[in-house]
């Protein structure tokens, strides 16, 4: 049983916090760009004039890792991790880091993945009407809306955590 | 569950494709394109639209070659789609038909012993060289298995008849039963609902051609291809204009089908109805347009670029035939784009 405590410790349960975080927003953003990828790939082989209007729109769904990887260093600097000495938390303390990291996790992944979609559909407006890029880049910009307020539903979470 | 697993086709192994046929999508012919090589002054200004599209240089105005000029863009455009499509049923079932015309002709001309050189269109999954030679020594161990099985029903049905029209309907029902139960293992149902749409065109045309030639309705029978939106069984009767409208009434063969009825009254051609047909097809497939990306795309672009070849055929020859602006322009498919 004492393996069971040592390893659901305060700390540990911050840390998993951190890294799924970094994991969930990290993968949707690779899986989106990725996605975005392939059709700027398609577009470019017949129109290689287009690099700069796709990788802008390739660009888009890469935001979600970012915010993950704040929201994780966050944790990292509140548990004294990074920049500092570790700091003994409670298991409520490292569980309430924890599901801190959760939205932003979650809808990371997910909106990554969406707009990632969406960027590769407005891939087909930049190969047939690249004058209309400012319109095209709006659709896939809508999602990342849903991003930003998950990483500040976990920014607000890990502010109010006192430890 | 592992066969299910198999047909789930995914949209996202379609992203660079359907990129790369988005971008080519702006080089199909629209129809104000068309209207313009129409309507051009001399034959030159009516190749140039063409090659503002990307076609090779005609070297001359001449039929033969246009022809090679086709036949070139036919090839090129099944190599690239074939590199692209993640599936090959996709350019498969596009292959098909020339497959089947090529048997056609070739067990027509054992039959008769003319020389079918002409005729043969070189495009098909079986190179031709290869199908002659199967043909010659009976060996059908490398023809799609769907084709193998009708050559010899053929041959006993052109010796015992010597009608090559049988072999026509027999060969075709052959062709869209392999198409459309390649299209349904594929697991598209827009690809599917291609094939059946094609089907209902060929059953409504066989029926109104037939009637109008006097065929019983034996022949008939015959002619129709199981598998389409509309049931066979409903032709199955003598047929009559009001027949034809009432079966076809709430299909997207209801123009067409009025045009044909029209044919049966003696008020219309058979022209105007094979051109409402074919504007259904194109009306069913600009559905794709409004895919971002997935098997539709391909599938769209595929059959655009066939009916762009038709296009363009029909301009040049009425072109070089003297024909006025205004009557190769009624004879013009809807574009795709």
């Amino acid at each position: 049983m004492e393996w069971i405590t040592s390893l659901f410790n305060g700390t540990n349960m911050a840390l998993a916090g951190a890294a799924f975080a970094v994991f969930g927003a990290g993968t949707g953003s690779a899986k989106g760009v990725g996605i975005a990828g392939e059709a700027a790939a398609g577009v470019l082989t017949e129109d290689p004039g287009k690099f700069g209007q796709t990788l802008l729109l390739q660009a888009l769904p890469g935001t979600q890792g970012i915010y993950g990887l704040i929201i994780g260093f966050l944790i990292l600097i509140k548990i004294g991790i990074v920049g500092g000495t570790p700091v003994e938390l409670t298991t409520i303390q490292g569980l309430s880091l924890m599901v801190a990291g959760l939205p932003i996790g979650v809808v990371g992944f997910t909106s990554g993945i969406a707009q990632g979609r969406a960027s590769a559909a407005c891939m087909g407006i930049i190969a047939k009407r690249p004058e209309e890029l400012g319109k095209a880049m709006m659709y896939p910009a809508m999602v990342e809306t849903y991003a930003v307020l998950a990483l500040l539903a976990s920014f607000l979470m890990w502010l109010g955590i006192a430890i | 569950m592992r066969n299910l697993a198999k047909n789930i086709i995914k949209d996202t192994d379609y992203l660079y494709a359907s990129a790369r046929i988005k971008a080519l999508e702006k080089n199909l012919l629209t129809r104000e394109r068309m209207e313009r090589m129409c309507e051009a002054r001399t034959m030159e200004d009516t190749f140039k639209v063409l090659t503002e599209c990307g076609w090779p240089e005609i070297p001359s105005a001449s039929m033969a070659d246009v022809e090679q000029i086709l036949a070139q863009r036919r090839s090129e455009t099944f190599a690239m789609l074939r590199s692209l499509a993640p599936d090959q049923r996709i350019p498969a079932v596009f292959l098909m038909k020339y497959d089947y015309h090529n048997l056609k002709t070739l067990l027509k001309s054992e039959a008769t012993g003319e020389k079918p050189d002409a005729l043969l269109i070189d495009a098909g999954r079986v190179p031709l060289r290869q199908l002659m030679a199967m043909l010659r020594e009976n060996s059908f161990s490398d023809m799609p298995a769907a084709m193998a099985a009708v050559v010899s029903e053929g041959r006993d049905l052109l010796s015992r008849t010597r009608d090559p029209q049988l072999l026509d309907f027999s060969l075709d029902r052959a062709m869209y039963a392999e198409m459309l139960d390649t299209a349904e293992a594929f697991g598209s149902g827009f690809l599917t609902g291609y094939i059946r749409l094609m089907i209902d065109g060929v059953n409504l045309r066989s029926a109104v051609r037939l009637r109008r030639m006097g065929k019983g309705s034996e022949i008939l029978r015959f002619a129709l291809v199981p598998g389409g939106n509309v049931s066979i069984m409903s032709l199955m009767h003598d047929i009559s204009p009001d027949l034809i409208e009432s079966v076809f009434a709430s299909s997207s063969l209801s123009a067409a089908a009025g045009a044909g009825a029209a044919v049966l009254r003696g008020e219309g051609t058979l022209a105007i109805m094979d051109l409402a047909c074919d504007d259904a097809l194109i009306r069913y497939l600009k559905r794709a347009k409004y895919v971002a990306f997935g098997a539709e795309t391909l599938i769209g672009y595929l059959a655009a670029q066939e009916s762009e070849l038709t296009a363009v055929r029909i301009i040049i020859a009425g072109r070089l035939a003297g024909l006025p602006s205004e009557m190769i322009i009624e004879r013009l498919r809807d574009a795709y784009v």
